[in-house]
């Protein structure tokens, strides 16, 4: 593209100017007053538009449905895209409009996807005979509904361009948790043409969301901003806050951001297009591709994991698979898929990047057993999947149920494979994994793998799907049956990684089989293979001395920067490396807390908690005590750590601090909700409450970090907000003197110099209350001390914490907690110089 | 004209409660929060706990109005209420019920003897089970209403401190609305008590007066999980 290009704005309010009635079907008017939609179409264009948006975005059966009009998609839609032509008259493109279909599709919601898809068919189907230049898919916040979108204008509007936009909100997020990295890596793998945003927010929050989807996609950006963030007015209706010249400011920010096409969304008039097209006028949008549009890249509905070197290399764990495995073929089999669920969960805390699903049972419907799994998974952990079968239907069904960007596992030329599963494989955006397999079965020297290889990687092309999304697994054989293989199979990697490019995997336990200490040869042969230029291994991610081979890797390509990973991981580890090994001595540890009359409570490991857990067993159990809100459980472990002589102040500063600062940083991604966060502060304050005569007896300093005064202020009767902030200040390390509710103001003074409070926190529900808090600045201030006074409450804001000369001031008690420490810090920090 | 004041005591197991309001007060996000079964458990528990200790009371009043722009004018003397936004609301309106509704002191104290024994997660549980119940209280009342009232549209509820109204006048709207009977007050700064309480007028519109029937926005979106929903924000 040469040049940027501009949209138009808003439909509904243009139509509401022309008389459209409250409570009418705006979609209606294509068919009784085109004249009234040619008007807003023309008003945009001569405002400079250059594509326009039919009047169609709930032209689908079940919107139509709402006025008895679900017989008229056809119709409707035909005319809407002939009025836009008619308007545009050569002057501007016609983009097709698809809206939401006003119901959460499965899993979140109800509404099958199946159902969905149908709805967006039976809108695309009338817009294929309409013909327009774009169907533009917007407004719509769940990846899932936007999949369906696009399958089904590929299948049914295949010659038409399809530009698919999400909605995201204020967090940079959509409110189903997608991030700009991954709806762009999603979108353009299912055949996006255009990918971008719409709505919700105002260009302010989209250009940095812009950003970010830039350094992945490979297809033009398009972001439709509303005239900002919207305001509810009593009566119901909404206003938005940006006139046209602030909103036309952003748009040279957007296109700077990455954004080949703008316009507008909610608020936004045929001025606002007028002067957001002289701001853009001559600009020419970025052509560079971003640093990860043309890598591998898979994604979970909620994040993307790009496998750049810096990433590599990666677990991809290989245990929910029920082969030889009783009970896990049992649970898949009962559909109750509990067990599935806890290895998903288990494989993620100990470290796996990606997770292979296999449900091969006979004599099941594996294909419905395969979706439900899938669900299931998706459900329990936010990794990336890999969908892993040999029947090329049961894939089809894993792909269909998968949100996200999964790794196919496998193709090959076996007869027959590669025409099956590659359709499949590009229809759903999807990686896929290519063994080194042709029609004489798997060939004995690195060579002939590297030519099984190219002609894997050219099958994958002549489908569309392009090199970088081909893995390719050289197969390890079994070294005790096939001694020189092993080393054909280190050569095969490093030759078709150096010659392809392709990014490459193995299944490693197999080169054991039959041998005496398989986890210690696959470790060998794991490292080995990674310096070959092995990127991913499927493998037991359960098994500490693999994943701690990949970590000691990842040091020495420093990649694990700082060798952060590895000294929170296996530098307080006292090698324990086999996983009978851990399950021994997790049972000794169990063994000797039931001993002392407390049996340790079983500890579940949070599908959160990933890499951040520490391995030490003990440490790893109180991390997750924190991290699940074990206040039962966790005192046992405590106990259990001073009996076997660990200080005090080890065990907070390396475990229990880690672990309440990743409940916080889960609450703040909305991982965690409160009733969970404050369970994790209830634990994480018992366990404290024990340590604390500890640290005091073995003088490791105060225990202690400083003293805080907290109060509700006069006149002021609310007050939990002002607790939660006590309680995981107490967490932290905080003195908490709490003065209660409706505290009179020369109180928290009188109480702050006696205590000598390095801080004061204020909280005030109401505006009438809030002119306290500056009351009581105003009394430190006349006293001459300088305590910094944090606010916080419902109607407290930045600007008035601001001006009333507050130390700061926080939305919500992660926020206070995190801003009382930098204030502490920055005192002490003053005390000292 | 003013009619005599009507006192409700609904059961606390009668007031609808949405679940997933409570969820979201407590800051739940759709496919984002992961919740265990224990979870669960202590979102139901917290929800039982708050309607055993409600008891929900709603006093109504009325009094006729006429309604000039940016301010409306009652038939109650020395009462008066500046705002656009209210005036916007009562459009067209002819009276409104003065309503005061509250769960009583039990969910206040329950969510604080909570906190004091460390139950911090059902605390902040029971008071989120208390915001939604109100709610529903409020509901309650509007459907109350709704069923006496023939051939008249009812605005939603509406109080002071949102909008442009002036929280001051909640003093008075409580006294007219008949809080004290049920007991609800109001603190010098306007804090009503109990906690769980609620204050506003719902406004009655008058055949041909104005009707709220939303073209855009929430209320015609059948997404009841939406974040926006929440936020009031519309979308399309």
């Amino acid at each position: 593209m040469d040049h940027v290009l501009v949209f138009d704005g808003a439909t509904g309010t243009m139509l509401q100017a022309q008389g459209l009635p409250p409570g009418y079907c705006p979609d209606l008017w294509c068919l009784e007053r085109p004249d009234a939609v040619a008007w807003v179409h023309r008003q945009y264009i001569e405002a400079g538009a250059q594509i326009i948006e039919t009047n169609t975005f709930g032209a689908t059966p079940i919107r139509l449905s709402h006025y008895g009009l679900q017989e008229k998609v056809r119709e409707i839609n035909i005319a809407a895209v002939r009025i836009a032509r008619e308007a545009a008259a050569g002057r501007a493109l016609v983009a097709a409009s698809m809206g939401p279909l006003g119901a959460l599709v499965e899993p979140l919601g109800d509404f099958p996807f199946d159902r969905a898809y149908a709805e967006f068919a039976a809108q695309a189907k009338a817009l294929a005979e309409a013909g327009p230049d774009f169907i533009i898919i917007e407004t719509i916040a769940d990846l899932n509904e936007l999949r369906a979108a696009l399958l089904a204008c590929r299948d049914h509007a295949p010659g038409i361009r399809r530009i698919a936009q999400i909605t995201i909100d204020p967090t940079g997020r959509a409110f189903t948790g997608t991030d700009p990295e991954t709806a762009a890596l999603v979108l353009q793998s299912l055949g996006a043409d255009v990918i971008g945003f719409n709505c919700s927010v105002g260009p302010d929050v989209l250009v940095s969301a812009v950003e970010k989807m830039a350094r992945v996609a490979r297809v033009p950006i398009s972001a439709q901003p509303n005239a900002g963030l919207p305001l509810l007015q009593l009566d119901g209706t909404t206003t938005f806050p940006m006139g046209p010249a602030e909103f036309a400011a952003y748009g040279p920010k957007l296109v700077a951001a990455g954004a080949s096409y703008v316009g507008g969304c909610c608020g936004t008039t045929p001025e606002h297009i007028r002067q957001l097209r002289a701001a853009v006028e001559g600009l020419r949008p970025r052509t560079a591709p971003g640093p990860l549009s043309q890598v591998l890249g898979l994604a979970s509905r909620t994040q993307s994991l790009f496998f750049v070197d810096q990433n590599l290399p990666v677990a991809i764990g290989e245990r929910i698979n029920p082969t030889g495995r009783k009970l896990l073929t049992k649970d898949i089999k009962e559909g109750t898929f509990a067990l599935v669920r806890k290895e998903a969960k288990q494989q993620v805390a100990a470290g796996a990047a990606v997770l292979d699903v296999n449900v091969g049972v006979p004599l099941i419907d594996e294909a419905a057993a395969m979706a439900k799994a899938v669900q299931v998974v998706q459900d329990t952990v936010p990794v990336p999947l890999c969908i892993d079968s040999a029947d090329a239907a049961v894939l089809e069904a894993g792909l269909k149920a998968y949100v996200g960007k999964p790794l196919v596992n496998s193709f090959s030329l076996e007869e027959g494979r590669a025409e099956r599963v590659l359709p499949m494989v590009k229809r759903y955006g999807a990686a896929v994994l290519g063994l080194t397999i042709d029609e004489n079965g798997l060939p004995s020297s690195a060579k002939q793998r590297f030519e099984i290889a190219k002609r894997l990687v050219a099958a994958a092309e002549s489908y569309g799907i392009p090199r970088w999304d081909v893995v390719i697994d050289p197969l390890a054989l079994t070294a005790g049956a096939q001694q020189a293989q092993a080393a054909e199979t280190l050569k095969a990697i490093r030759l078709i990684r150096e010659e392809l490019g392709c990014r490459m995997s193995l299944g490693i336990s197999n080169i054991s089989f039959g041998l005496p200490n398989r986890h210690f040869l696959n470790a060998v042969y794991l490292n080995m293979a990674m310096t070959a230029g092995l990127d991913m291994a499927i493998m037991n991610p359960n098994d500490e001395r693999m994943m701690d081979t990949i970590r000691a890797t990842r040091l020495f390509l420093n990649r694990d920067v700082n060798a952060r990973e590895y000294m929170a991981v296996v530098g307080p580890k006292r090698l324990v490396h086999t996983e009978d090994e851990v399950l021994a001595k997790a049972e000794k540890a169990a063994g000797t807390a039931a001993s002392a009359g407390k049996a340790a409570a079983p500890v579940t490991v949070s599908p959160a908690a990933q890499s951040g857990a520490p391995a030490d067993p003990l440490g790893a159990r109180l991390y997750s005590a924190i991290l699940e809100g074990d206040k039962d459980g966790i005192m046992p472990l405590i106990e259990q750590g001073l009996a076997e002589g660990r200080a005090a102040m080890d065990m907070l500063n390396r475990y229990l601090i880690p672990a309440i600062e990743e409940v916080g940083r889960l609450f703040g991604e909305g991982t965690y909700f409160l009733p969970q966060l404050m369970l994790s502060a209830g634990a994480m304050k018992k366990a404290f409450a024990r340590l604390k005569p500890e640290l005091q007896k073995a003088k490791a300093g105060s225990a202690e970090i400083g003293t805080i005064v907290l109060a509700t202020v006069q006149g002021d009767i609310h007050d939990i907000g002002k607790n939660i902030v006590a309680v995981l200040l107490e967490n932290y390390g905080f003195k908490v003197i709490d003065l209660g509710r409706d505290v009179k103001n020369e109180v928290v003074v009188e109480e702050a110099r006696k205590a000598g409070a390095d801080l004061v926190g204020l909280s005030a529900l109401m505006t009438t209350t809030m002119p306290q808090m500056k009351k009581v600045i105003e009394m430190f201030a006349a006293q001459g001390t300088d305590i910094p006074v944090l606010v916080g409450g419902a109607a407290t804001t930045r600007a008035f914490a601001q001006q009333i000369g507050a130390a700061g001031y926080g939305r919500d008690a992660q926020e206070a907690v995190a801003l009382a420490l930098r204030l502490l810090e920055a005192r002490k920090a003053a005390a000292q110089v | 004209m003013r009619l005599p004041l009507t006192v409700l005591r609904p059961a606390p197991t009668e007031l609808p409660l949405d679940r997933q309001e409570v969820l979201r007060y407590l800051g739940y996000r759709p496919g984002v929060t992961h919740l265990a079964d224990r979870h669960d458990v202590l979102v139901d528990q917290g929800i039982a706990l708050a309607v055993a200790a409600a008891a929900p009371a709603v006093s109504l009043g009325y009094c006729g109005i006429i309604v000039n722009d940016g301010e409306v004018l009652t038939r109650v003397p020395g009462l008066m209420w500046r705002s656009r936004a209210l005036s916007r609301l009562l459009r067209g309106g002819v009276g409104v019920s003065l309503v005061a509704a509250t769960l009583g002191p039990g969910i206040d104290a329950l969510a604080a003897r909570l906190f004091a024994e460390e139950e911090y997660a059902l605390a902040t549980v029971v008071d989120a089970a208390g915001s939604a119940l109100v709610q529903g209280l409020a509901r309650c009342a509007h459907a109350y209403l709704h069923e006496q009232i023939q051939g008249l549209t009812l605005t939603p509820l509406f109080g002071p401190g949102y909008g442009d109204w002036d929280v001051h006048d909640q003093l008075a709207l409580v006294a007219e609305a008949g809080g004290p009977a049920i007991g609800l007050t109001t603190t010098e700064t306007c804090y009503v008590q109990p906690q769980k309480s609620l204050v506003g007028v719902i406004g009655w519109i008058a055949p041909g007066g104005r009707r709220r029937v939303p073209t855009t926005g929430c209320d015609l979106c059948q997404m009841k999980e939406c974040h926006y929903r929440h936020r009031g924000a519309e979308t399309g």
